[in-house]
């Protein structure tokens, strides 16, 4: 699998500016808040098409190809389920044309390794944070999607619970066998999951690699953003 | 502090809950008094006949705004293009115009000599399409507004996802913007069908005949006075008020077993 | 936001201006919004409220301006509607009037006295006619002797106002069963309305009485004939095509530029000459009010509860006087000289001098 970005899109006075590429794995875009993370997945995602450039999933290009044609797992910030829909509803959204026991059987199966088989008659306002990521990923997921695009998919849970979710995620990208590329502003999640970071500020992919080569990075920029490290150590030297 | 503020409230809410009740109960509280022409009037069939033709007119208006207005709603809450203030003060204008004069520039429009009736081989004028186009008029900004304001309250997440799941654009509308958003509607289309059965001024001048309920009432009280008026009025109150209630509780009941469920 | 706003002022002031020419008649709201404004400024003037009939909406705002010139501290305020809305805004809305004008001075009497009013000056006189546009049908063939001929053809649409609502109403209706007497020809008033409505004259006793049903009753084939509540309704109709001829005063159709037909002095209702001949015809309202034919003559009269009595003698001097009768004359309403009152001894002495008994 592979995904190559080269692309410009401009936004007001916002102008998005990436060059970037992944082979699978999990992938984390690490950037302070509006640093155009969003935008970046929903230009891959084909909800947002870039005013110059291209995106090639797989070595096809995709760039004129609508959303629905992309055969990419979305899961947007607070996941975005349908309120209308119990999980199962929810889950089966995105296997439209398949016969009917072929649907149920996929549904459940994703449920099934997701942990989520008895929630399926539930409606979406009444699960708890964890359970609802992973209706998110489950109605993702059972569309085989080529790459998973996760924004931000831990931004409002509680320490425990993320750090539940995140062995969750992990277990996603290696039990489903799909590339994950997940953005964050949060440090802590960027160093735990990812294969690979990459640092994007400002629009623009500034820096990429493991975490002990961004922490020696010469950007400005990046030194500053990532001077939390001071406060890990100063919380390790205190435990 | 606090109980003052309570206080004050409540005081400032209850003028205004008396200032519209008060003349709505005193209208059917006199006519109570007069039960021998209030039991005449219940058994007057150009009543009965004015009051179905007015919900039915009404009815008719409200099911062409939500078929062409919902569109306007779900683009105007959507998207963003050249013009689309331009179009939004459109959609507004009814509700700013004097109802006399919005009558007389549909006439010049339906009217036989219109620029539009003179084409039409429906017959506007004094008839059920005008009186229906006049009560569209009025009460389709009341539609649009409640849809946009339901489109708009969607997370357009939702729709995004609902993309990338492989669903195309009609294909969202229908099941995610629609069903989430038909609250909304729903509401919108009660209150433009209300607005569609009070409207005299607007209908009066397209269509004097067949005779909708408040021309009616008009018209009974220019030829009789107030006590002949007055129970056409009373049961036309009485009657709006309970398909009100029904049409709010079904409405409400709606959102209840939904987010219980 | 700030844009859109705006945007729906500006749009709805361009719609306005579109139409504002043709709506003259907007009942019940004739005092405009100009008046207020001066009125909130200097809060010590004095409001005079005249409510009058449609017909003399013209005249009306002629006096009003010669009275605020002739007392800069009083302000005129004018409400049109039908005659007999116009009265029962007094006797049943319970609304303060300090003069109420009627296109029929018989209304006073009958609704007003005694409790409202003990006295009516009869001070114009009016005539109907049939009034038509240059893009009427049949325009330049349509003459004082020929009209009903014209009216009759199938593809020609005429109006008139409601009989149940207004005078000018039930007046046509007069005029059209007078013509049946006039030109000896019994089936004018069966071709024009008769046939397309529920309305009938039957004979009674040497008098042919219109028994008018409920008004939602009329049933008028609506595409031979345009009824509205009142005459003044009935301008949008011919402006905008809808019809080419209708029945209304002599002084409505020159002070609106309509063309007109004058029609015998027999039928039309304005001589007091053939006010025997007139009185041959009878309109039945559905209320059960019975009004004869009689020539038509306004009037005018003070409420008992008037508010700015002085003030209200004031303007009605001015009607009567010879300035209002100057004014009326322009305005194509004939003025009736002098003019006339039913209960001299009910009158103010500042009256009656302008006035003799009828």
């Amino acid at each position: 699998m592979s995904l190559k970005v080269r692309a410009e899109k401009k936004l007001g006075k916002f102008s998005l500016d990436v060059d970037f590429s992944m082979e699978g794995g999990y992938c984390v875009v690490l950037g302070p808040t509006g640093a155009g993370k969003s935008l970046f997945l929903e230009l891959i995602a084909g909800i947002i098409r870039p005013d110059r450039g291209w995106v090639r999933i797989n070595g096809q290009d995709v760039t004129k190809l609508p959303p629905e044609r992309r055969s990419v797992g979305f899961v947007p910030q607070d996941y975005a389920l349908f309120p209308h829909m119990n999980v199962y509803r929810n889950i089966a959204y995105g296997l439209r044309g398949l016969e009917k026991g072929e649907m149920d059987r996929r549904v459940k199966e994703v449920a099934k390794k997701l942990g989520i088989s008895h929630l399926l008659d539930r409606n979406p306002r009444t699960l708890s944070g964890g359970e609802k990521q992973r209706v998110a990923l489950a109605r993702a997921l059972v569309i085989q999607p080529r790459i998973m695009l996760l924004d931000e998919p831990l931004s409002a849970v509680d320490l425990r619970t993320k750090e539940k979710l995140m062995d969750e995620l992990k277990f996603v990208q290696s039990e489903f066998e799909v590339p994950v590329l997940h953005v964050t502003h949060d440090l802590i999640e960027a160093a735990l999951l990812a294969d690979e970071i990459a640092v994007m500020m400002d629009g623009r992919i500034v820096e990429r690699g493991e975490l002990r080569k961004l922490f020696s990075s010469k950007n400005e920029k990046v030194a500053e953003f990532l001077s939390a490290r001071n406060l890990f150590e100063k919380l390790s030297s205190l435990l | 502090m606090k109980l003052y503020f309570s206080i004050f409230l409540a005081l400032l809410s209850s003028v205004i809950v008396v200032f519209i009740m008060l003349p709505i109960a005193a209208t059917i509280g006199l006519q109570f008094q007069d039960s021998e022409a209030f039991a005449s009037a219940l058994s007057d069939e150009a009543v009965w006949k004015s009051i179905l033709l007015t919900y039915y007119a009404a009815l008719l208006s409200t099911l062409i705004a939500v078929v062409f207005g919902t569109p306007l709603a779900y683009i105007l809450a959507r998207y963003s293009f050249p013009g689309r203030s331009f179009v939004e003060g459109i959609v507004d204008v009814p509700v700013v115009i004097p109802h006399t004069v919005a009558g007389i520039a549909l006439l010049v429009v339906f009217g036989s000599n219109g620029l539009i009736g003179k084409f039409s081989p429906v017959k506007f004028v004094d008839a059920l399409p005008g009186i229906v186009v006049a009560m569209l008029f009025v009460s389709v900004p009341l539609y649009i507004n409640a849809a946009k304001e339901g489109f708009a309250s969607i997370d357009v997440r939702l729709e995004h996802v609902a993309r990338t799941l492989g669903s195309s654009p009609p294909r969202v509308f229908f099941t995610i913007s629609l069903p989430l958003a038909i609250r909304h509607m729903a509401a919108g289309s009660i209150m433009a069908w209300a607005r569609a059965i009070s409207e005299f001024g607007a209908v009066v001048v397209i269509a004097y005949y067949p005779m909708i309920a408040p021309t009616l009432i008009y018209e009974r009280y220019l030829s009789s006075g107030l006590s002949a008026a007055r129970p056409v009025a009373v049961i036309l109150i009485l009657l709006s008020l309970l398909v009100f209630v029904v049409l709010r509780v079904l409405v409400r009941g709606g959102n209840v077993s939904e987010s219980e469920s | 936001m700030k844009v859109k706003i705006m945007l729906t002022i500006l749009l709805a002031f361009l719609i306005l201006g579109c139409t504002s020419q043709t709506d003259q008649t907007d009942h019940d709201k004739a005092t405009t919004s100009t008046h207020t404004a001066t009125q909130t400024v200097e809060q010590q003037k004095v409001v005079l409220k005249v409510f009058h009939a449609g017909s003399l909406t013209e005249p009306m705002k002629a006096f009003k301006e010669a009275f605020e010139k002739k007392y800069p501290n009083v302000e005129v305020q004018t409400e049109a509607a039908g005659s007999a809305a116009t009265i029962r805004k007094v006797t049943e809305l319970g609304r303060v009037a300090d003069v109420i004008a009627s296109a029929d001075y018989s209304l006073i009497p009958k609704m007003m006295y005694p409790e409202y009013a003990n006295w009516t000056i009869m001070f114009a006189k009016n005539q109907i006619v049939i009034a038509y546009t240059d893009s009427s049908k049949y325009a330049d063939e349509i003459n004082s002797q020929n009209w009903y001929q014209i009216l009759r053809r199938p593809d020609v649409k005429f109006g008139f106002s409601n009989p149940n609502d207004d005078p000018c109403g039930y007046r046509s209706q007069m005029v059209i069963q007078l013509a049946e007497l006039y030109y000896n020809d019994s089936t004018i008033y069966d071709d024009l309305v008769a046939k397309h409505s529920n309305l009938k004259f039957v004979e009674e006793n040497g008098t042919y009485v219109l028994r008018m049903p409920k008004s939602e009753d009329i049933n008028p084939d609506t595409s031979k004939l345009m009824i509205r509540s009142m005459e003044m309704e009935l301008i949008h109709g011919i402006e905008s095509g809808e019809i080419d001829y209708f029945f209304i005063y002599r002084s409505v159709a020159q002070q609106h530029g309509f063309k007109y037909v004058e029609l015998p002095l027999q039928i039309d209702l304005s001589s007091t000459k053939y006010a025997d001949f007139y009185s041959k015809v009878k309109v039945v309202l559905s209320n059960g009010k019975e009004v004869v034919g009689k020539p038509i003559v306004y009037g005018i009269t003070i409420p008992k509860n008037a508010e700015h009595r002085d003030y209200a003698e004031k303007f009605v001097k001015l009607i009567i006087s010879e300035e209002g009768q100057k004014i009326l004359d322009q305005l194509g309403q004939p003025p009736i000289v002098p003019a006339r009152a039913d209960s001299i001894e009910n009158l103010s002495e500042s009256l009656r001098g302008y006035v003799s008994e009828t």
